[in-house]
């Protein structure tokens, strides 16, 4: 990531070059941030329902078995997703 | 930061300052937990549980459990070896006066001896007596134990080949076991993500009620979701499809209108080829839309047969299914050949 700050005594023409990119390629980056951001929140709602489900067969259930490797994954992915939410 | 360098040289509203500082924020983040470690764990753990996902297909899956059993392996191969290896380490730290021409750390004597594990050792970093100790850890280690570990796995390999449908047997009825149909809470323990996303805050009522009716319209609102989907499937592939179809149909037609010699009535070839031309895409669409509104009343079917609804709908006709299929026989064998 370019630092902006080292732009600040730059001469007009270097600016000129750089500042439409700089821009328009922030803007672009928000935008996929804004889907990205979407997307862990839904994942999130998803995984954390996926979790409960596994555990509600559990109990509901006697013939069940608890996945392991699975409800571990995706309580890692429930918590890394809040994490993102949290920056 | 962006929008305070740059805001004399390119126009930036408000909105679009705001959004660039937000992004500027986050990338040139530098605390231990940032922007890009989170991300990058994100990835990380996608493409994990979509590993496990492909373990539940016939090709991929049967590879993804291989690479499983060899794990396993690997674990009770180092709980059992791994010993030998830390009694390494513990007497290269002990003796790092004798052993080495330098001091090392704890961290230093334990990447000796990984370097020592992938039999790149340096033994200008040793004194007489430490060739001696790398080397024997490095003939131990190579010529006995990672041999022991390469008969395991194929041992291991050989043994899984053979019982591979067995073993695909048992994870299906430990999937079936967790996720059967039940009359009252199906709808919690037979759906996935990310057709569940929407189920979250109903699961309370469906354990508390145990309705059937509560389970069926739950269970039913998320394959509506499902079917959802579906359809975006089904236009995102077919509709670049469409004009290939159109395409095709012409030519067909163009086809037919040259080489059809016995014509019901005058012009009729041609009558034939305008009517492919302009009623043709009226057609296409039109059963375009009969397939994508057939798909979820398909869907939808009553859930007391949903297990096999698919199955009976390929194997089994319906009456008016069978009379078309009959009267175009009929008509293949009886009217084509009397002509």
């Amino acid at each position: 990531m370019t630092q902006p700050h080292i732009f600040i005594n730059a001469n007009p023409e270097i600016l000129n070059d750089f500042c439409p990119y700089a821009k328009t390629d922030i803007l672009v980056i928000s935008d996929i941030l804004g889907y990205f951001s979407t997307f862990i929140l839904v994942s999130l709602v998803g995984y954390v329902t996926s979790i409960i489900q596994k555990f509600t067969v559990i109990r509901l259930n006697d013939n069940a078995e608890l996945q392991f490797n699975e409800l571990i994954v995706q309580a890692a992915i429930a918590l890394t997703s809040i994490a993102f939410v949290i920056l | 930061m962006i929008s305070d360098v740059c805001g004399d040289i390119v126009e930036i509203t408000d909105a679009e300052a705001i959004k660039i500082s937000y992004v500027y924020s986050l990338l040139a983040q530098t605390s231990s937990l940032n922007f890009q470690l989170v991300v990058s764990i994100l990835i990380i753990l996608y493409a994990t549980i979509m590993i496990m996902m492909l373990q539940r297909t016939q090709k991929l899956g049967e590879l993804i459990m291989m690479v499983g059993q060899m794990v396993s392996e690997l674990k009770k191969w180092l709980l059992t070896f791994g010993l030998l290896i830390i009694l390494f380490i513990l007497l290269g730290r002990q003796l790092n006066e004798i052993l080495k021409k330098e001091k090392s750390s704890f961290f230093e004597v334990f990447q000796d001896i990984f370097d020592g594990l992938n039999g790149q050792q340096n033994f200008d970093d040793y004194s007489k007596e430490g060739t001696i100790f790398i080397t024997l850890f490095v003939f131990i280690f190579n010529i006995l134990l990672l041999s022991f570990l390469v008969a395991m796995f194929i041992n291991r390999y050989k043994f899984v080949y053979r019982n591979l449908d067995a073993l695909r047997r048992m994870n299906i009825i430990k999937l079936k076991n967790s996720a059967s149909f039940d009359k009252t809470y199906s709808s919690v323990t037979i759906t996935f993500f990310p057709i569940s996303i929407i189920l979250l805050p109903f699961i309370p009522a469906v354990i508390a009620f145990k309705s059937e009716r509560l389970n069926d319209f739950i269970l039913k609102l998320q394959y509506t979701i499902m079917m959802l989907m579906y359809c975006v499937l089904a236009c995102i592939l077919s509709v670049p499809v469409l004009p290939l179809l159109y395409f095709k149909s012409i030519v067909n037609a163009i086809y037919i209108s040259l080489n059809n010699k016995r014509e019901n009535f005058k012009g009729e070839n041609i009558v034939k080829l305008i009517l492919t031309i302009f009623l043709n895409p009226v057609f296409v669409l039109v059963s375009y839309l009969v397939d994508l509104i057939s798909l979820p009343s398909l869907l939808l079917k009553d859930e007391r047969g949903f297990e096999f609804k698919y199955q009976q709908a390929l194997e089994i006709l319906n009456a008016t299914q069978v009379d078309v299929i009959l009267a175009t026989f009929a008509k293949i064998f009886y009217i084509n050949f009397k002509q």
